[in-house]
Parts: structure tokens; C-alpha cells; sequence
């Protein structure tokens, strides 16, 4: 699956859909193009804004599993 | 897969069974309306104790060089200062056997209550700043909590006001109560709330609504005990302070449940 959607379908349990999705926007506007064309080579930017957007409400432990099962499912 | 631990299930039916059987204890062994103080004063330490050691354990777990860790320290140490305030009550009525002078020195344990848990509170609201607006969420609990004053204003605070009774540091202290859980509690935890109400579905927001579940039944435990202190019905161990006894435990589960779905579980796509 894409960057995208595997991202969704990792946070979507732990932190809801909206806040997936207003991650990947986040990332998207900073790497100037849409979300939905995110590719391997953007996973670090994604990981970036997945850590400064939820650390302050997520332990660091299961922030770095979920960034890990992305990166299993992108194989 | 389970999220939720033995331990948050047991704490949950200790903290509801062990309120419902203390206040059954307490009236059980009330003759005439007189309650042998230490069968008044127990339950409270015990069961808020229980609570501030499990909270104590999952603050040490979480640590405190992560921001959910010190957000769960502000409040942890909001519910031991209760805790004390409570050993303190107990002190006066069952080893000095006096009455518990007001305002006294438990007074200051439990108002400190309010400045600990609202800085937990609100550094918990903050932490989601990155992924959502929080100031409608903030907005709106201002509303209500200033809709809520004014009906304490009315319910409470008119009647109080006007006994001719009471010195001005008494009415101020009386005050400050449901003040303090107006503004201090319930602001913030409205607040959070409805912040956390934006992660809609997901698993991180579960502990804040038994958080706000919690303080909403302190608040209305300190209602009752401004009332009461005033009126001078209250006495230790009676309904008013089950109100204390579910909403700290409540508290206390909610941090439980924190550490629960804060660790990270196998999923079995993890590589090794």
C-alpha cells in the first residue's frame, strides 16, 4: 500500500483518523505536493512530522513501534 | 488483543465497590447521626491512597522526561496533596479527637488541588497544540465553566455571602472551593475534552474522559462540602465524600489506562 494509506491504517487506532490525516496534510504543505502521492522517498519528512505533531501526548515508545510498523508495511 | 490491563479493571471495581461498601460501613456504624471518627475518616485514606500509589507507579513508568509523563506528575501530586489533606482531617478527629478547625491545615492540602491538577490539565490540552486548534475547545469551556459559576453564584454563594455568621476568611475559603473546581478543574478539563474529542475514535484519548469524569465528581463532592461546612451537616464519611472517593479513583484508573495504551503492543508485523 502507499505511504499514505499505511499511515493512516498505523495511527488511525492510537490517535483517530482526523489527526492522521492532519499529519500527513502537515507533511504534505511542507514537502509541496499532495499527500495521496507521498512515495519512499518522503517517509523520513512523514516520520518527522509524526514525531514533532504527537510526542507531547504520546510516549516516545509507542510513537517509534508505530513509525516501525510503517516502515514494515513499506517493506 | 487486550489494551486494557488487569490492574486498570481491578483498580475500576476496587474504586466503585470499595466507595459503595465504605459508605454502607459508615452509616452502618452511625448511631444517633455520631460516626466514630475513625470509621468516618478510613475509607478516605485508604481509598485515595490506593489510587495516589497506583498513580505514582504509572507516573515512574511513564517518566518524567517525556511531556505525557510530567502532565501525569502534575496530576498525580494534585491527588497526593488531597490524599494529605485527608491524614491531616483524620488527624485532628481521631488522634487529637477535636474538631477539624476552619479554615485549618487540610484546607491548604485540598486547595492545593487545584493549582497542581489545572497545570497538568492544561499542559495536557497544550500537547495537542501541533495537530488541532485548541482555542475553541478553550472558548467553549470558558463559557460553560462561567454559566456554571453563576448557578453557584445563585445556588450557593448568595446564601453564604449574606451570613453575618461566617468571618471573611471563611467565606473567602468557601469561595475558593467551588471556584477552584469551576476554574481550575472544570475549565481545563472541558477544555481537554473537547480537545481530545477531536481524536474521535482513537485509543490516546480515553484516559482524558475518565479524567473529566473523575473531576466532575470531585467538583460536586466540594459543592456539597461548602454547602455543608457552612450549613454544619457535614460529617466525615458521609455521601459527600463517596463523591471524593469515586472521582479520585476514577482519576487514578484514567491513569492506569494511560499506561495502557501508551505501551507500545505486538502486533506481529514489527520486525525483530
Amino acid at each position: 500500500m502507499s505511504l499514505y494509506a499505511d499511515t493512516i491504517e498505523v495511527l488511525t487506532p492510537l490517535v483517530g483518523r482526523p489527526a492522521a490525516e492532519i499529519c500527513l496534510r502537515s507533511s504534505a504543505v511542507k514537502l509541496g505536493k499532495s499527500a495521496e502521492e507521498f512515495g519512499a522517498a518522503d517517509a523520513d519528512a512523514v516520520f518527522a512530522e509524526i514525531r514533532s505533531s504527537m510526542s507531547a501526548f504520546t510516549s516516545s515508545a509507542l510513537l517509534e513501534q508505530a513509525i516501525t510498523q510503517i516502515k514494515v508495511r513499506q517493506g | 488483543m487486550r489494551i486494557v490491563s488487569v490492574r486498570t479493571w481491578a483498580l475500576a471495581v476496587f474504586g466503585i465497590v470499595a466507595s459503595y461498601a465504605s459508605l454502607y460501613w459508615v452509616q452502618a456504624n452511625t448511631v444517633d447521626g455520631i460516626t466514630p471518627p475513625l470509621v468516618g475518616n478510613l475509607p478516605s485514606i485508604v481509598i485515595q491512597g490506593i489510587g495516589v500509589a497506583v498513580m505514582v507507579y504509572v507516573v515512574a513508568q511513564l517518566g518524567l522526561r517525556q511531556p505525557i509523563g510530567r502532565q501525569w506528575a502534575w496530576l498525580t501530586a494534585g491527588s497526593a496533596s488531597f490524599w494529605i489533606g485527608s491524614i491531616v482531617w483524620a488527624y485532628y478527629e481521631v488522634v487529637l479527637e477535636q474538631p477539624v478547625p476552619f479554615p485549618g491545615l487540610p484546607d491548604l492540602f485540598y486547595l492545593a488541588l487545584y493549582p497542581l491538577a489545572a497545570i497538568g490539565l492544561f499542559s495536557a490540552v497544550s500537547a495537542f497544540g501541533k495537530l488541532f486548534d485548541t482555542r475553541v475547545p478553550l472558548a467553549l469551556a470558558a463559557a460553560v465553566s462561567a454559566v456554571a459559576t453563576g448557578a453557584v453564584y445563585f445556588a450557593v454563594f448568595r446564601t453564604i455571602a449574606a451570613d453575618a455568621q461566617l468571618s471573611a476568611i471563611e467565606k473567602i475559603i468557601s469561595f475558593f472551593y467551588p471556584l477552584g473546581d469551576i476554574w481550575l478543574l472544570l475549565f481545563p478539563a472541558a477544555a481537554l475534552a473537547l480537545t481530545a474529542g477531536q481524536l474521535r475514535g482513537g485509543r490516546l484519548a480515553w484516559p482524558w474522559w475518565i479524567v473529566v469524569l473523575g473531576y466532575l465528581m470531585v467538583a460536586a463532592a466540594d459543592v456539597m462540602f461548602t454547602v455543608g461546612t457552612w450549613d454544619d451537616t457535614y460529617q466525615s464519611g458521609s455521601i459527600i465524600d463517596t463523591g471524593w472517593w469515586l472521582g479520585f479513583s476514577a482519576v487514578a484508573v484514567a491513569a492506569s489506562l494511560m499506561l495502557d495504551v501508551q505501551r507500545p503492543r505486538d502486533t506481529g508485523e514489527v520486525a525483530s
